[in-house]
């Protein structure tokens, strides 16, 4: 295979395993979309130095954790931003618990079968349209910090949710 | 970290993904992820969950979508493909694929074993040399080496006669079977057997590097290494033979023998010993992991934690764990088991460099010794001023959970395998100086 058709059919396998470490290291959505399209160049540049016997992901993750000290060197004035010390943690934790990203994904689920219409609802309005949140809790007279309290207690009991189904299924390091 | 914080922190990471957090609150998140990695996992769960429902919705086939495409698929299929279609078109592949596994594979391998549970990391090493590290209960197995390679890690393995071999790690361990009956070859590690009755004639035939066993039908224990083999027999009657000088004895129930290399060591079969209940852990011989280091007239022996690399029960950890081990073992198969009984207790004496979480737990066999279960708990161990580090923990056995659903809730009739005390990822000078099971007349 052409190496740009290989890069090509890595990245579009993996990028969203890129974009999901980014997520979690660095939250905001705008910052995200920003360093994954640096991180896209990054291993493209580099795509010869690549050995295809080696897995993909976690070589792309080293480039996308540079990426990331790199915005966090360019953010150094924003003060909502993590200390690199803090952000150097959470890479070596998130490395750690990689391995389980899938199975706690199949877990998510199975525990959103268990919410109800209510809850369901909530999580659509959030998470579809930017703005739908806002605009149902002015229909119906809600304060949003009513809802975002919703938000709070329905992602909490997803997370208790998973932990069990993962215990359950046998997922847990000694 | 306490649930009761988690609150707290599922407060602040709700305003840092609806970015209405404030720069004080960023702070105060900041100080609670810092180096406490539970409340650093509990961030990542979070902001992944938080991209998982995002996708979830964002995308046709996310979960909240996920019962709405499914109807509309089972229509589209109603729709355009009547069901006899359907069915014809599931024998025609059905048909295919059982011809292309035919010509593919010539004769079939016979399978000899069949794997009846299983745990950690094991790797099967088949004919042809092709290795599997996927093992599952309820794989069929032909001849080949298993190779169980993590201490907590363990095989139950069934014959078709019905025939139970358990091998707990590390072991690295041959199965065959042909018209001469069925071959064992323990290269080292332990393995417990559950022997049918065999044909008269075409007894198991087990080899270790030091010994052979015939074995017509019994149950028994047996550990090997490069230079001895240990053998205990709890029913039945086993023949053993020391290689080095063609020796025979034979081994009854209840009894244990030793096959060394080394021509002086005794080679008689011995009574083993009634179970007790309270065992005191003499350190610089039960030690399986940790450093012993002989004691002085100011201060006891102990064994220095020794440090390791932990790479998961199912050994999918990309980035192992770093852990600081002392692991103590009271019960080898030739000893005299210490049976668990109701309110027994251990207790743990130590030291350390400064306060910190020590995780204790403990392995559990069933009477014929293999694994049965895992138990573990973390406790915060603060270290007193002008005590020098030392520690005492004592707990009650029930109270340490099991550490996963499948082992025995209570721990009661089943016998202890081993003990663990360490720290995890953070060396704090771990030393233990006394490790006891207490039972409830103890003191």
């Amino acid at each position: 295979m052409e190496p740009a058709a290989e890069f090509v059919r890595l990245w579009t396998r993996h990028q969203a395993d890129v974009e999901r470490y980014l997520f979690a290291i660095m939250p905001r959505a705008n910052d995200v979309s920003e360093v994954l399209q640096d991180v896209s160049v990054a291993l493209w540049e580099k795509w010869d130095k690549y050995e295809q016997q080696r897995p993909f992901i976690p070589w792309a993750l080293k480039f996308a954790w540079i990426e990331v000290q790199k915005w966090r060197q360019r953010q150094a004035r924003e003060k909502l931003v993590f200390s690199n010390e803090l952000l150097e943690q959470l890479n070596a934790v998130y490395e750690d618990g990689m391995s389980l990203t899938d199975p706690r994904r199949q877990a998510l689920e199975e525990c959103m079968e268990k919410l109800n219409s209510q809850e369901r609802k909530w999580l659509h309005l959030r998470y579809s349209k930017h703005g739908a949140l806002k605009k149902e809790a002015e229909k119906k007279g809600i304060k949003m910090s009513k809802l975002y309290y919703a938000l709070e207690k329905i992602r909490a009991g997803l997370l208790q949710c998973i932990g069990q189904t993962m215990k359950k299924e046998g997922w847990s390091d000694a | 970290m306490p649930e009761s914080e988690h609150a707290h922190l599922d407060q602040l990471l709700s305003r840092l993904v609806e970015e209405t957090i404030s720069q004080d609150d960023l702070v105060v998140l900041e100080t609670l992820l810092d180096g406490d990695v539970d409340a650093q996992e509990r961030y990542l769960h979070y902001l992944e969950l938080h991209k998982d429902l995002k996708d979830a919705v964002g995308n046709q086939k996310g979960l909240l979508n996920r019962e709405a495409n499914m109807i509309a698929l089972k229509d589209r299929i109603r729709l355009s493909v009547p069901g006899w279609i359907g069915a014809v078109a599931a024998v025609v592949l059905l048909g295919l694929a059982l011809f292309h596994l035919w010509t593919a594979s010539g004769e079939p391998e016979k399978m000899i074993l069949t794997i009846a549970d299983c745990n950690g990391v094991l790797e099967w090493t088949g004919q042809g040399g092709k290795t599997d590290r996927s093992l599952s209960a309820g794989d069929a197995l032909s001849g080949g080496t298993l190779e169980v390679t993590a201490a907590n890690s363990w095989a139950e393995l069934v014959f078709s006669d019905g025939t139970k071999v358990w091998t707990s790690g590390p072991s690295i361990v041959t199965f065959s079977e042909g018209a001469e009956g069925k071959r064992i070859h323990l290269r080292q590690g332990e393995l417990s057997f559950d022997v049918t009755p065999q044909l008269s004639g075409y007894p198991l035939l087990l080899q270790t590097p030091s010994a052979e066993a015939k074995v017509l039908g019994t149950q028994f224990n047996v550990t090997a290494n490069n230079v001895a083999t240990r053998l205990a027999v709890h029913e039945g009657l086993v023949q053993v033979t020391r290689l080095v000088d063609q020796k025979t004895q034979d081994v009854p129930a209840n009894h244990h023998i030793v096959a060394a290399l080394e021509r002086r060591t005794s080679f008689v079969a011995l009574p083993r010993g009634e179970p007790v209940t309270s065992w005191e852990c003499d350190l610089r011989y039960d030690v399986r992991q940790g450093y012993w280091r002989p004691g002085a007239e100011w201060r006891l022996g102990s064994l220095d934690a020794e440090t390791h690399l932990f790479r998961g029960d199912f050994g999918k950890r990309r980035n192992p764990i770093l852990l600081h081990s002392v692991v103590v073992s009271p019960s080898a198969p030739n000893r005299t088991p210490v049976l668990l009984t109701e309110g027994a207790r251990l207790r743990v004496r130590g030291r350390l460099d400064r306060s910190c979480k020590v995780a204790l737990g403990f392995g559990t066999r069933r009477a014929r010794g293999v694994l049965s279960g895992k138990y573990n708990l973390s406790r915060y161990i603060e270290v007193g001023e002008g005590v020098e580090g030392r520690f005492e923990v004592e707990l009650d056995l029930g109270d340490i959970p099991r550490m996963k659903t499948r082992f025995p809730a209570s721990t009661i009739g089943q016998e202890l395998g081993w003990i663990w005390i360490q720290t995890v990822r953070e060396d704090a000078g771990l030393e233990v100086t006394s490790v006891e099971l207490i039972d409830r007349h103890g003191d």
